[in-house]
């Protein structure tokens, strides 16, 4: 088939989950059909401002066509816009130029849409709030399937988007948490869909002992890989963590220490047992969680996690913040990790995968194969065929 | 190894289940939050307060709500009937019969603690509300605040990948 794939921003180096799970969808749609990217010139998802040249290029030898933001984001404008219609009455006009401020505002790209969508059999278009996607499928009615990756947050709950979501061909949705609360809340039951996620980039062989010893860090430990931001839940982590440790010392116990790897936007307590790493590498981030007790995943609003597949891909079991839906549904499923609601159920849990190592090594084997059953690449690319397949019986072709 | 009160099976980890165990040991194990004791202790302390049975706040919180004047009660409204000719029958016979009454039961007390703490439960919800109105409006700010750092945060973090 020929397969349009729309997205606010595309490249190897654009680390959004979005826009990895679009990428890595594309190549691996791209031995069976005839795969193109349309994209902006963009890099930065805060102002969209053009960092990549226009025009045709090739990425890991698929086409992408790229075409230029006509203006930036203005973050004050968007933020007050945005402030008006999540938490106050506002019209459809003010809902409107919300994702005109929204962007990344490509008029030229849907331009091209117009006059070639007939070049394609569908087009996968991802993340649903986006402007790219919203003008992309109202242009190609009929054509468009939509991979929503939708938080539970007010965007989901705004009329604007209902029609988008019932007059898709089709839905890949996440997760169950997500298809539920799309359906809850564009009432698009009648639209295809079906449950599929993404798989993960191949991990490198981890060596845990490696990072140990290039660390200096051994005993149990908790592993955070992300942004260290608030947005992601880490303030809370801190909290939690520090009071956990002085309560679980107090009583007696050792507990784990908290390592974290990613590019800090909020202060790290400066504390004896939390450990920062910086940015990882691939290969460092793969070793940490080989050597790691347990994954700690403290973020309130995910429409995935890819690093919970790539703890469970590496048998590792998870402790995930139970106020996000999508984590804690997806730790239930897989009976590969703990969750936690409050501080008593955190301090508890870490105390228990710290003491307890065959309890650990149980845990991360169900991950291990939940994520082997779910999110394995054959899985993932039987599912898009399965339903392009079946779009393709429903045509007629 | 933890404590042998965990049921553990390891061979068919239900996760669901341990993690209820893992509510009941935290709460046993006095490991929740000590904060929400020490709110619980402040607000027990605030409710003792408003049901103070010398205490004159419900009777302002009574004036500042400006009720209707059939509303306005006091403790002598307890003993108070019907105005007029037929007030003043009930209460001849109340005195007439008090006393045998009370040699069954004296429901004047209760009476006026029941009294005392339904006026002591308006005051604390006037206290809730007032409180709930201004952390909704500090909440707003805190909200708006975060965007305004998380995107200047993001341009800088996005500033750095151009920078490996």
């Amino acid at each position: 088939m020929r397969l349009g794939i729309v997205v606010q921003r595309y490249g190897v180096e654009i680390t959004g989950g979005a826009e990895a799970h679009a990428r890595l969808i594309a190549e691996h749609l791209a031995p069976r059909h005839s795969v193109t990217v349309l994209t902006t010139c963009a890099r930065d998802y805060v102002s969209w401002r053009n960092d990549y040249r226009p025009g045709v290029h090739a990425v890991n030898g698929i086409p992408v066509y790229r075409f230029p933001v006509r203006r930036p984001r203005d973050p004050e404008r968007f933020g007050r816009l945005q402030e008006r219609v999540f938490h106050r009455q506002h019209t459809a006009r003010e809902a409107q130029a919300w994702m005109e401020a929204q962007g990344p505002y490509a008029p030229r790209m849907l331009r091209w849409i117009r006059a070639y969508r007939r070049q394609f059999d569908y087009l996968i278009c991802f993340s649903y709030r986006y402007w790219t996607t919203f003008h992309a499928m109202r242009e190609v009615q009929g054509q468009g399937i939509l991979v929503p990756t939708a938080e539970p947050d007010p965007a989901i709950e705004m009329p604007l988007f209902r029609s988008m979501f019932h007059d898709a061909r089709a839905i890949m949705y996440n997760s169950p948490e997500e298809r539920e609360m799309i359906l809850e809340h564009a009432g698009s039951d009648q639209v295809p869909g079906v449950v599929v996620g993404v798989g993960i980039i191949e991990p490198p062989a981890p060596d845990a002992q490696r990072f140990r010893h290039q660390r200096g860090i051994d005993g149990p430990f908790l592993l955070y890989i992300g942004r260290i931001d608030a947005n992601k839940g880490c303030a809370q982590l801190f909290d939690y963590y520090t009071r956990t440790h002085a309560r679980l010392t107090a009583a007696g116990h050792k507990p784990p220490r908290l390592v974290l790897g990613g590019s800090a936007i909020l202060e790290i307590p400066d504390h004896p047992d939390i450990v920062y790493l910086g940015r990882v590498s691939e290969q460092e981030k793969c070793d940490a969680l080989a050597a790691a007790t347990a994954l700690v995943m403290p973020s309130f609003y995910e429409s995935l996690s890819m690093v919970l597949l790539e703890a469970w891909a590496l048998s590792r079991p998870v402790l995930a913040n139970a106020h996000c839906a999508v984590l804690q549904g997806q730790v239930a499923r897989s009976n590969g990790g703990l969750y936690y609601h409050n501080l008593g159920e955190f301090a508890e849990s870490v105390r228990l995968l710290g003491e307890d190592e065959r309890l650990g090594a149980r845990l991360g084997a169900n991950g291990a194969s939940y994520y082997a059953h779910n999110y394995t690449w054959p899985v993932i690319e039987g599912k898009y065929e399965a339903m392009l397949e079946q779009l393709g019986a429903e045509n007629g072709r | 190894m933890p404590e042998s009160n965990y049921r553990i099976d390891y061979d068919n980890l239900d996760v669901q289940e341990l993690m209820r165990q893992v509510r009941a040991h935290a709460q046993q194990q006095d490991l929740l939050d000590p904060a929400p004791a020490l709110d619980r202790a402040g607000a027990h302390a605030r409710l003792q307060e408003y049901l103070g049975l010398d205490n004159d706040r419900p009777y302002e919180l009574q004036r500042a709500l400006a009720l209707p004047d059939n509303w306005n009660l006091g403790p002598e409204d307890l003993q108070v009937s019907h105005p007029g000719p037929m007030g003043r029958l009930i209460r001849g016979i109340r005195t007439l019969l008090r006393p045998a009454l009370k040699l069954l039961a004296n429901a004047d007390l209760p009476l006026y603690k029941q009294f005392k703490i339904n006026v002591g439960l308006a005051a604390a919800l006037s206290d809730l509300l007032e409180d709930n109105a201004r952390l909704r409006k500090h909440l707003g700010q805190l909200s708006r605040r975060l965007e305004r750092l998380e995107s200047m945060a993001a341009a800088g973090d996005a500033a750095d990948a151009e920078d490996r």
